[in-house]
């Protein structure tokens, strides 16, 4: 799941368990199909350079959904639009890779061939060789373009803004199918109305020649995900899916979601702020935070086992339900800084109440490398810096009790 | 007996009753007729007690809004009365009040609007925007009127030297806390809160909601709080309020209406809340309603609800038009068999996942 740096490995002994590739990877017998490292994409806007995402790694793994989560600023949508090359300007991708690798490590096409064993042993270096680098592709290139829609399709917040009100729904369905596959327009339509079904739209026949103001903003989103599915998608990119719809209709194009990807064994990058969405249906959890990756974990985990301090004032901020009437939340103290005015060290100290001063307002925290492939950017979890600080500061005990977990 | 009569024990702040506001729907052309109308609140009653905070939760399309607008007189209702009680023992009605008397009520009644982002003029500096409806009002002006933008900022948790910055300067919950400064300006008694926390982040939204609670008190203000999301409804309010196709469907108390909802609808609206813990997946019995939401203009016969309800009875409820009683003290229902379903609410298996 993880793309383990190398030169951390010997901080994983400090765990009590070899964290070594081979190992790590062997949980995971196929490849990723995307792992993303150190992406960095900035806005160049007159006031200087906003660095959006800053240096963010993460993996999704095939057939496995991935939750992006963090509040407005942090660059979990600028991560999804620079997968699929569709940054806009002043933006642009200035360093870091996005390999993308369809086929390798599941040969589930073509019978036969798949040979776990020997895609264990792969070490991750290797696996440049046949992906392909996406952040090295011209974003307006042939190349990029017969990916994008097709074997990486996306998904957006605004389903109404997103399909065009002077185009029937068939028209737009069989513009993209057509556009990626060979077909004729009866077949396409065949095929659009066939998809229309599978997305839960009740007469699916007479919705085709609907325009999308005819419909409700549920059912247009629906039409967006035949849309996106139409091609058959290795990677479904999901931003905000379902944050401008009502909670009845929430909960059904989450179910959707999942059930396509049940079936089709495809993998999402499911961009959200909702933690509730997340529990509902994240495999793993990269929490983002002002464009860096500051945890990234299971499910099960990050809601159970929060680690870095952000993620914890994240899921005690937000209310939960049935605990009675009127109960306080508690709240994170601060705000998210504004891009340009980024805090020096991690970006999050301001606000954390663990923050050790020295360290977290000067160096950038290191990213630490926690059994289960977990991965958190804080100093707490790094022993030898927080030891060092300790012994200039004494009061810092806060800190010990993350450490010893 | 409705709920806008039940309580004698005490005179409610506000008093809606029987409420419609229909908009016309115009053929084409240029002298159009009337063909319909579209029911946005079809049948209203409901009363605000003072001190409390009432949610009003349903859908988008329920009318819950066009509500708060007619109650604080943006909109005047087609038909029913807005009853505020403008001082012990006297009651104005807000339907049928002249414009002169409408607009001295508005300074009691006020409304937090939604996007923080909208909703501020860019043009003007936060001192206008905040001291606005008191200059609009030529209530004060020169150094009293700034004196009275600062105390308002301040209350609000803003720095009174933000008063000659434009909105964009600002992040969302600034423009929010702004936006309550503007509400509160003129010392409301009455404040509608219209999704006021929806668009924000999520630390920030906990900042707002607090922040609101704590002016409540301070100010002993009465809130109608209108919102989509039951998680947070639950964290201020007292009393909810269902609307479902304009009209009220269930009404209680918060604690009784979250543990033990009486309509089908309620129950529906509690279980599409997604929990914030993985190990609730598929918790709450999973109801899903379809996304086809029935047309305001022409709402079907007997229970509202009914083509979407997973309980509805294909004769009764098809054709016998329901009325919202009180089943228990303080509870009230509109299904025809709120007595003898079993519904499921939230609480009792969040204990079981934390334990």
């Amino acid at each position: 799941m993880i793309d383990t740096a190398a030169p951390r490995h010997e901080k994983n002994e400090v765990f009590g368990k070899d964290m070594g590739m081979d190992e790590s990877v062997a949980s995971d017998e196929r490849r990723p199909l995307l792992r993303i490292e150190s992406l960095k994409t900035h806005f160049f806007v007159d006031d200087g350079p906003v660095r959006a995402v800053d240096g963010v790694t993460l993996t999704v793994p095939r057939g496995k959904t991935v939750c992006i989560v963090g509040e407005s600023g942090c660059g979990k949508s600028i991560t999804g639009r620079s997968v699929m090359g569709l940054v806009e300007h002043p933006g642009r991708v200035v360093d870091g890779h996005i390999w993308w690798s369809p086929a390798d490590g599941d040969q589930r096409s073509s019978a036969g061939g798949r040979n776990p064993l020997r895609r264990s042993r792969r070490h991750a270096a290797d696996s440049d060789q046949d992906a392909v680098d996406l952040a090295a592709l011209d974003p307006r290139g042939e190349a990029l373009r017969r990916i994008r829609g097709n074997e990486i399709s996306m998904v957006f917040q605004e389903p109404m803004a997103s399909l065009s009100p002077m185009y029937t729904i068939a028209e737009q369905l069989i513009e993209t199918i057509r556009l990626h596959r060979r077909m004729s327009k009866r077949d396409a339509y065949r095929l659009g109305v066939e998809l229309l079904t599978r997305v839960g739209i009740p007469r699916a026949e007479q919705r085709m020649n609907a325009y999308s103001f005819q419909l409700s903003g549920g059912m247009c989103q629906r039409v967006m995900i035949a849309i996106a599915i139409a091609c058959g998608p290795k990677l479904l990119i999901a931003d905000e899916p379902t944050t401008a719809l009502d909670v009845t209709t929430q909960a059904r194009i989450i179910d959707l979601l999942a059930e396509i990807q049940a079936e089709t064994d495809m993998s999402m990058m499911f961009i959200t702020h909702d933690l509730g969405v997340v529990a509902q249906i994240a495999d793993e959890v990269v929490v983002m935070y002002l464009g860096t990756v500051v945890e990234q974990g299971s499910v099960e985990e990050i809601f159970h086992d929060p680690k870095h301090p952000y993620t914890r004032a994240l899921l005690a901020s937000i209310p939960k339900m049935g605990v009675g009437a009127r109960k306080r939340p508690e709240t994170i103290r601060g705000q998210v800084p504004h891009p340009l005015n980024r805090p020096a060290g991690c970006p999050f100290h301001p606000r954390c109440d663990q923050a050790i001063a020295g360290v977290c307002d000067t160096s950038e925290p290191p990213t630490v490398e926690l059994p289960n492939g977990r991965r958190v950017r804080c100093v707490l979890y790094d022993r030898e810096l927080v030891t060092t600080a300790a012994k200039g500061d004494q009061a810092v005990e806060a800190t010990s009790g993350g450490t010893d977990e | 007996m409705s709920e806008a009569e039940s309580t004698p024990d005490e005179e409610p702040l506000i008093r809606v009753s029987g409420l419609h506001m229909d908009y016309p729907i115009r053929g084409r052309g240029l002298f159009s007729r009337t063909t319909g109308a579209v029911h946005a609140v079809n049948g209203v009653d409901l009363s605000v007690r003072p001190g409390e905070v009432l949610g009003l939760v349903g859908e988008s399309g329920c009318g819950k809004s066009t509500l708060g607008r007619c109650i604080v007189g943006d909109e005047r209702a087609t038909a029913g009365h807005v009853y505020y009680q403008e001082s012990p023992g006297h009651v104005a009605d807000l339907v049928t009040a002249g414009k002169e008397d409408l607009r001295r009520y508005q300074r009691d009644i006020r409304v937090i609007f939604q996007d923080p982002f909208s909703s501020l003029n860019p043009r003007m500096t936060v001192a206008q925007i905040v001291g606005d409806p008191l200059a609009s009002r030529h209530l004060a002006r020169g150094s009293e009127l700034e004196d009275r933008v600062a105390e308002a900022l301040r209350r609000v948790g803003l720095s009174p030297t933000y008063m000659r910055r434009f909105p964009h300067a600002f992040s969302g919950g600034e423009r929010q806390r702004i936006n309550i400064a503007r509400a509160l300006i003129l010392n409301p008694r009455f404040v509608i809160a219209d999704e006021a926390v929806s668009a924000l982040d999520v630390s920030v939204r906990a900042q707002i909601i607090n922040l609101l609670r704590d002016l409540q008190e301070e100010l002993s203000l009465t809130y109608l709080f209108i919102s989509h999301d039951l998680s947070v409804v639950e964290s201020i309010c007292d009393r909810v309020a269902v609307m479902y196709l304009g009209k009220i469907v269930e009404l209680a108390d918060t604690e009784e209406i979250y543990a033990e909802p009486k309509h089908p609808y309620t129950e529906a609206l509690l279980s599409a809340v997604p929990r914030p813990d993985p190990r609730l997946r598929g918790a709450g019995g999973r109801i899903r309603l379809s996304d086809e939401f029935p047309d305001p203009s022409d709402p079907p016969a007997g229970c509202f609800f009914h083509t979407r309800c997973p309980y509805a009875d294909p004769e009764r409820c098809s054709a016998d038009p329901t009325v919202l009683r009180e089943l228990t003290p303080k509870h009230w229902s509109d299904c025809h068999y709120s007595e003898t379903l079993t519904l499921a609410g939230v609480g009792a298996e969040q204990e079981v996942a934390a334990s």
